[in-house]
C-alpha cells in the first residue's frame, strides 16, 4: 500500500471513492460545457460485438503471455550461455525489440515478414508479434531475477556436486521466481494494454470493435468509455496483485 | 586423511594465489589451516574440495589424485562436505529440505531412506524442533550447523570447513565449534580454516601455516604452536594469540 502513499490501507475504499468522484465531477464538467448527446441505446445493441472482441483480447494477452515467458526464458538463458553467437543473438534481439515502437513492429512484421512467408491468420500474427515484443522485456526480467540471486547460493549448490541444469533446476529458477512475479504482473498489463494496437492490422479484438461501433452508430463517447472500462476490468485486478506479491517478496530478512 | 601438496599453482583475476605450494605427505585427522589474510587458506580448500581446478601441479588425498576435468571433479565434490562463511542454505527451503535436495538427486537415495537419514542426522544434533523452517527463521548459528549436518548426511570422506564461524557471534560461534569438535572426535576427518587459534589447537592434530600463497610452516598441532620455526608465524601466532 505504500506504493498508493497511505498509511492505514483500511482507508483505501475511501481514497479510491474519492478520486472516482472527483474525476467524475471534473469529466462531467468538461462534457457539460460542450452539450454532448448521449445515445447509449444504438450501441447496447452492439453488446454482443464488445464482449466478443473482450474475449479475443483475453485470448490474445493469454496466449502471448505464454509464448513470450517461453521467448523470455529462452533469451534469458542463452544471454548467459557461454556460447558467444548464443549471447550475441540473445542481445541483439532485446534490443532491437526494445529500441524500436511496437506500432513499427507490427506494421513491419505483419506487412513486411508475414505476409512474404504466407502467415495470413491475424490472430495468430498478433500472438507472435506480441510474444516477440513482450518476450524482449519478459528476458530482462527474468535475467535480473537470475542475476539477483546471491553467488554463495550458486557455490553452495556446485559444492554439493549440482549439475549445471540441476543447479537451475533446484536453485535458480525457485528463487529467480519469487523475484520475477511481480515484474512480470506487470509486464502482463502492459501486454493487455499493448494488444489494442493489434487494431491496427485487423485482429477482431476490443478497440478495433469499439472502433467499428463507433463508425456504425457515430456514438464516440459511448463507444470508447466501455472500451476503457473493457480494459480496467482486465489491468486493475492484476495491478492489485502485483502489489500483493511485493509485499511477500524476499525471505522475511 | 592423507593429504601431499605438489607445487601447486593456482591464479585468479591475474593474480597468483598459489605460487608453487607444496606439502610433504602428512597423515591427520584434523588438519588446521592458519595464516594472514589473503595467504591461500580458502583457495587452497577450494581446490581440496573440487570447487577449483588447479593451473598446475598436484593435490593427493588419500594418495589419490585429485582430476582436472569438470566432470570428475564433480564427483569428486558429491564425495566432499563443504561449509562456507555464511548463507550455505538454500534461501527458499527448509532446513529439513536442504538435507533432502542433495541426498535425493544428486546422491540418488530412494526419498524414504533420505527422510529417516535426515530427521534422524538433525535429531542427533538436537535440530530436529527447527527442521521445517526456512533458513530466515533461523539464527545464523542454527543455519551453520543445519549447513554442517547437510554436509555431513552424505557421508563425505572428509569435512572442508571455510571459516565456518567469522559470520557469528561468540555465544552462535561457540555452538558451531562444539559441533564440529563432536564431528572431529566422531572419526569425520576435518580440514578448517579458521581465525579461532585456540580452537585449532585444541580440535586438530596437523596445522598448516599459509602466507602469500605457500605452506611455509607445518607439522603437529602442539608442537607448531609451543615452538613456531619461522619467524613470520611466530609473530602471527603472537599478534593474534595476545588478542
Amino acid at each position: 500500500m505504500r506504493a498508493l502513499g497511505l498509511k492505514n490501507p483500511r482507508w483505501l475504499p475511501l481514497h479510491v471513492l474519492l478520486g472516482v468522484v472527483f474525476l467524475s465531477g471534473l469529466c462531467t464538467l468538461a462534457l457539460g460545457s460542450v452539450s454532448y448527446q448521449w445515445n447509449f441505446e444504438a450501441v447496447w445493441g452492439y453488446r454482443t460485438k464488445f464482449l466478443a472482441g473482450w474475449a479475443v483480447t483475453i485470448l490474445l494477452a493469454i496466449c502471448s503471455l505464454v509464448l513470450s515467458t517461453c521467448l523470455g526464458l529462452l533469451a534469458a538463458l542463452m544471454r548467459r550461455s557461454v556460447w558467444m553467437p548464443f549471447r550475441a543473438t540473445a542481445i541483439v534481439y532485446t534490443e532491437l525489440i526494445r529500441s524500436t515502437p511496437l506500432l513499427v513492429q507490427i506494421l513491419l512484421l505483419y506487412y513486411g515478414i508475414f505476409q512474404a512467408v504466407g502467415l495470413q491468420n491475424r490472430f495468430v500474427a498478433g500472438v507472435v508479434i506480441l510474444s516477440l515484443f513482450a518476450g524482449a522485456y519478459i528476458s530482462e526480467i527474468i535475467r535480473a531475477g537470475i542475476e539477483g540471486i546471491p553467488q554463495t547460493q550458486l557455490e553452495s549448490a556446485r559444492s554439493l556436486g549440482f549439475t549445471p541444469f540441476q543447479t537451475y533446476r533446484f536453485v535458480i529458477l525457485p528463487q529467480a521466481l519469487r523475484q520475477i512475479l511481480p515484474p512480470m504482473t506487470g509486464q502482463f498489463i502492459s501486454l493487455i494494454k499493448d494488444s489494442s494496437l493489434l487494431s491496427i492490422i485487423g485482429v477482431q479484438e476490443l478497440t478495433l470493435n469499439a472502433r467499428e461501433i463507433n463508425s456504425y452508430t457515430y456514438s464516440t463517447l459511448e463507444s470508447y468509455l466501455p472500451l476503457a472500462l473493457g480494459y480496467l476490468l482486465l489491468t486493475l485486478p492484476l495491478s492489485m496483485l502485483a502489489h500483493q506479491l511485493e509485499k511477500r517478496i524476499g525471505y522475511g530478512s | 586423511m592423507d593429504l601431499e601438496i605438489r607445487d601447486l599453482q593456482l591464479g585468479l583475476g591475474g593474480k597468483d594465489i598459489l605460487q608453487g605450494m607444496t606439502l610433504p605427505q602428512v597423515s591427520a585427522n584434523v588438519f588446521a589451516l592458519i595464516g594472514p589474510s589473503g595467504g591461500g587458506k580458502s583457495t587452497l580448500l577450494r581446490v581440496i574440495g573440487g570447487l577449483l581446478p588447479p593451473d598446475g601441479g598436484e593435490v593427493l588425498l588419500n594418495r589419490e589424485r585429485l582430476p582436472e576435468d569438470e566432470k570428475s571433479l564433480r564427483q569428486c565434490r558429491r564425495k566432499t562436505g563443504m561449509v562456507f562463511q555464511n548463507w550455505n542454505l538454500f534461501h527458499h527451503l527448509t532446513a529439513f529440505e536442504n538435507l533432502m535436495l542433495p541426498l535425493t538427486q544428486v546422491q540418488g537415495m530412494p526419498v524414504e531412506e533420505a527422510e529417516a537419514k535426515s530427521m534422524a542426522c538433525l535429531e542427533r544434533f538436537q535440530l530436529a524442533d527447527h527442521a521445517h523452517k526456512k533458513p530466515h527463521q533461523l539464527s545464523g548459528g542454527q543455519q551453520q550447523r543445519v549447513a554442517i549436518i547437510r554436509a555431513l548426511v552424505i557421508e563425505p570422506r572428509c569435512l572442508l570447513l571455510d571459516e565456518p564461524t567469522s559470520a557469528l557471534d561468540p555465544e552462535m560461534a561457540a555452538q558451531v565449534l562444539e559441533m564440529i569438535e563432536e564431528v572431529a572426535a566422531q572419526g569425520t576427518p576435518v580440514m578448517l580454516v579458521t581465525h579461532h587459534l585456540a580452537f585449532a589447537r585444541r580440535v586438530s592434530d596437523t596445522t598448516l601455516f599459509l602466507a602469500e600463497g605457500q605452506i611455509t610452516e607445518h607439522g603437529p598441532t602442539s608442537a607448531f604452536f609451543e615452538r613456531p620455526q619461522t619467524e613470520a608465524c611466530r609473530r602471527f601466532l603472537d599478534r593474534v594469540m595476545r588478542m
